[in-house]
């Protein structure tokens, strides 16, 4: 094995390649690690500046040292975090797309979920340099360069028989041949990677988990490698770079490709937009009902407030929130329904992922960094949870027409972005 | 330059192609690689399409149906705009899937577009999108390289290059020969796609120009990497030094330095996050003066101003609606602001636009694609020119229910007014078009320019190698 390295890292071409690839490899760590400290020097500048506008808010707010329940529920805005965990810079996924400080208050939560980022469109569609496409797409191309012409190398040189007749153990030839190569490319991807995490001290059991991803996915393409350059006629070098080549824009592109349009024909998913159309339609049509229409459904839902004064002004913030807050209700099938078609289409994904090893590899890495479509549909929870909290929160003041105090404003719930564990 | 060689060395490259099976193979792969692109482009494209033809059906619906109302409720109740899409995109969707879709235009806000489904992508959505663009610019170049990365290598190799070279046909022969057999069987399914897609989007606005530009962006690029690879295969000495360095070349262009520049310009020019724009916008709109507060000393300007106008000492006395006239007067504020705060977010791409222009020479590739995706619609300008269309149509239609709140209704009775239905059917809601593709004008000069230095950059390094031999 010793030997089979010396003569790999003998060839000059072989240097520079590994060279190169150790240099992408550490570039694409470094450049998901920045996109990660940008999005989390944003969430540490937004949580600075949600405090201070909050006591902004209370200083400007205050008639006779309380305030309004209802204006607060107006005009507060409260942020809501998506933050990444200490391996998100793994695979970006969509926090490319996400945004990752959002502003919610307490009208209907449906409108004002889906607003997007104001990232550069053309930035996210070329995609991010992150390790997670660097091992996807480019592992199994250090694996086709390397191992291509294992066979096909020798014959060229016109060796290939008398090194058949000077074996005497050929599969254990071959194996250390092959092995030497294997360690070349498993190098190539976790010897950066180690450093970086030493270098940032970062937590040991997804450094495992990733490392042995990168070596279950090399070590596949490795084997596909090997499978069809010792075959016993595989004595054209270009012929099996070409088929190999194939076979990666098969797995890679090709296959990625078709299954998603098979997943979208066959999960189809209402369209986000329809949401909004409907939302807007519910919100608006409340002003023209009357009050008991709003108030009677809303208090079925909330028998505690039933016996609280009744609205008979034109306009009362407790009808107001209750109609935003009867939206979301309304819509709540709607909304749960397409959730589950983004579940069920990420289930897909799973299973397809057991036949498409690039699937999986950036499947499994998207899991560490927790950036999949799951973990949206989680953080989304999340939000709609602590949307809820709010409500609970202000509810009181607004239909017990309690007075809002200082004291009640500073134990406002505050957003608590689960950690990842 | 006598004609007949150069044709006889296309004609034996095609001859030994034909022998050598595999290019035929891999010509075939490439069709049926472009054919389930173009299935999958269709797929995708009429998706979209299908969505906005529904938003835009269903907010007409909405629109129309509203009930007598008062005008301010019907600001707020706010249309809908989906963003146009071109025929086009069938071959290049460009942003589609990122700059969301749909914008809600209100009263006071000035909301961005929103929905965009590469949020909601499941881990199949990270793999690269293939579209027929996607084919021309990724996987032609591949192919090309797996087809004829040995076209002057092997006949060095074998001796013919000398024996040719020996009797008498001069470099310039040989090289423009092996250029054409490499070219024009591109150049035959370029054309055919521009044919088919001609076909498809004859009846859409400037559909000749931007194909044109399409086309033409196309075959330099192609033109360009097919004398990448006959110079890079008579500069090279054995075929797997020809295989690596093309294949270097094309992960450079094609794949690395794309996302690398998208990735450099992010980190150089970072935009400001949407919350915190909002958040300085509505800073800005309470230093400029409250339309709900009387006290205020801007309308409190503003109200004398009109008192003084129609020669009356209180608001009760005017003609029309004091409240109205304030609306008036709120919307244009507020819009002045939102609009300076949107020319912030513009200038932050355009800095990040520009930065990536000034790199843009480092990969054709991308150059090629910002052509693709200006002539099917589908790039940032357009996708800003949709933004200013549809917050040109908030503003009117704002303004004219402001109008309406001003002059049918009373301002005694106004919070129980409401006012007949026709005025909103009659409103004036501008429809959205697609953009020009001189929105684009910048982009496309400089990539067309970057394309032209690339077929001209391979030109001559064949040329100098080709001196050598």
């Amino acid at each position: 094995m010793k030997h089979e390295l010396k003569l790999l890292l003998k060839q000059r071409s072989m240097v520079l390649l590994v060279l190169l690839s150790l240099i992408l490899t550490s570039l694409s760590l470094q450049n998901g690690w920045q996109n990660i400290a940008h999005i989390r020097t944003q969430i540490l500048h937004a949580q600075q500046e949600e405090s201070l506008r909050k006591q902004d808010y209370l200083q400007s707010h205050q008639h006779n040292s309380t305030l309004d329940a209802g204006e607060l529920g107006y005009y507060l805005f409260h942020n809501v975090y998506h933050a990444p965990n200490d391996w998100s810079f793994i695979a970006l996924g969509n926090r490319l797309v996400t945004p990752y400080v959002q502003r919610i208050r307490l009208l209907g939560l449906q409108g004002q979920l889906y607003d997007g980022e104001s990232h550069h469109p053309e930035y996210v569609m070329l995609g991010s340099f992150d390790y997670a496409f660097w091992l996807v797409f480019f592992s199994p191309l250090l694996c086709i360069a390397l191992l291509h012409d294992l066979k096909a190398s020798e014959q060229q040189a016109h060796r290939l028989l008398f090194l058949n007749s000077l074996l005497v153990k050929p599969v254990q030839f071959w194996f250390k041949r092959v092995m030497a190569r294997w360690l070349l490319i498993a190098i190539v991807f976790t010897l950066p990677l180690t450093a970086f995490a030493a270098l940032h001290m970062l937590s040991p059991g997804p450094l495992l988990l990733v490392m042995a991803i990168t070596l279950l996915y090399t070590l596949f393409w490795t084997i596909l490698c090997t499978v069809v350059s010792l075959h016993a006629r595989a004595l054209n070098g270009s012929f099996n770079a070409m088929l190999l080549t194939g076979v990666w824009l098969l797995m890679c592109v090709l296959l990625p490709n078709l299954a998603q349009l098979w997943c979208h024909t066959h999960l189809p998913v209402e369209d986000g937009s329809q949401i909004a159309l409907q939302h807007r339609q519910l919100v608006h049509g409340a002003w023209d009902l009357t009050k008991t229409e709003i108030l009677i459904p809303f208090y079925d839902l909330y028998p505690q407030w039933r016996d609280t004064p009744p609205v008979t002004s034109r306009f009362h913030w407790k009808w107001y929130f209750a109609f935003q807050h009867m939206a979301d209700v309304k819509l709540a099938p709607q909304v749960t329904a397409r959730e589950q078609a983004l579940t069920q289409r990420d289930q897909a994904t799973q299973q397809l992922a057991y036949w498409l090893p690039g699937l999986w590899v950036q499947r499994r890495l998207e899991d560490v960094a927790q950036s999949n479509v799951t973990h949206l549909l989680a953080h989304r929870q999340q939000i709609e949870q602590f949307h809820t909290q709010l409500r609970h929160f202000v509810y009181p003041f607004l239909f017990e027409e309690k007075p809002f105090t200082k004291e009640d404003f500073q134990h406002l719930p505050i957003f608590a972005s689960a950690k990842a564990d | 330059m006598n004609v007949s060689p150069v044709w006889t060395i296309a004609c034996n490259e095609w001859r030994r192609w034909w022998h050598a099976r595999v290019p035929t193979l891999l010509l075939t792969g490439l069709l049926v690689l472009w054919l389930v692109a173009t299935f999958a482009a269709h797929h995708h494209w009429h998706d979209h399409a299908r969505t906005v033809a529904e938003v835009t059906l269903r907010s007409q619906h909405d629109w129309q149906s509203q009930p007598d109302r008062h005008p301010h409720r019907v600001s707020h109740f706010g249309d809908f705009v989906a963003k146009p899409l071109h025929p086009l995109s069938v071959i290049e969707p460009g942003i589609i899937d990122q700059s969301g879709h749909l914008v809600y235009l209100e009263a006071h806000r000035l909301n961005s577009a929103n929905f965009n489904p590469a949020t909601e992508a499941t881990s199949l959505g990270r793999f690269p999108l293939m579209t027929p663009g996607m084919i021309v610019q990724w996987w032609m170049p591949l192919f090309l390289i797996m087809i004829a990365y040995a076209t002057v290598t092997a006949e060095k190799l074998a001796g013919t290059l000398a024996y040719m070279r020996g009797n008498g046909i001069p470099a310039r022969q040989i090289a423009t020969g092996k250029w054409l057999a490499l070219f024009l069987p591109f150049l035959l399914l370029l054309c055919l796609q521009a044919l088919w897609a001609g076909l498809w989007s004859w009846q859409s606005d400037q559909a000749m120009l931007r194909l044109g530009l399409m086309l033409l962006a196309q075959l330099l690029y192609l033109a360009g990497w097919c004398g990448l690879v006959v110079a890079v295969s008579w500069w090279s000495r054995q075929l797997h030094t020809a295989l690596l360095t093309l294949l270097l070349c094309w992960i450079c262009m094609c794949i690395i330095f794309p996302r690398g520049l998208a990735n450099l310009a992010q980190v150089l020019h970072p935009t400001q996050p949407r919350t915190e724009a909002e958040y300085h916008a509505e800073i800005k709109l309470k230093t400029l003066g409250d339309s709900h507060n009387p006290d205020d000393t801007h309308f409190a300007a503003f109200k004398a101003e009109t008192l003084k106008k129609y020669g009356v000492s209180r608001t009760e006395d005017l003609p029309i609606n004091y409240n109205g006239l304030v609306m008036q007067e709120g919307e244009r504020l507020t819009t002045a602001v939102y609009r300076e705060q949107q020319a912030i977010h513009d200038a932050q791409l355009a800095k990040q636009n520009a930065l990536i222009r000034h790199w843009l020479w480092l990969s054709p590739a991308l150059a090629m694609q910002y052509v693709q995706m200006a002539s099917s619609g589908n790039d940032l300008a357009h996708h800003q020119a949709f933004i200013r269309q549809a917050e040109a149509r908030r503003y009117q239609l704002i303004q004219y229910l402001n109008q309406i709140h001003t002059i049918k209704v009373s301002q005694a009775e106004d919070k129980n007014t409401r006012v007949d239905a026709a005025f909103w059917q009659n409103a004036p809601r501008q429809t959205v078009h697609l953009a020009t593709i001189d929105v684009s004008r910048t982009t496309l000069l400089v990539s067309l320019l970057v394309l032209l230095g690339w077929i001209v950059l391979p030109c001559a390094l064949l040329y100098k190698v080709s001196q050598r031999t």
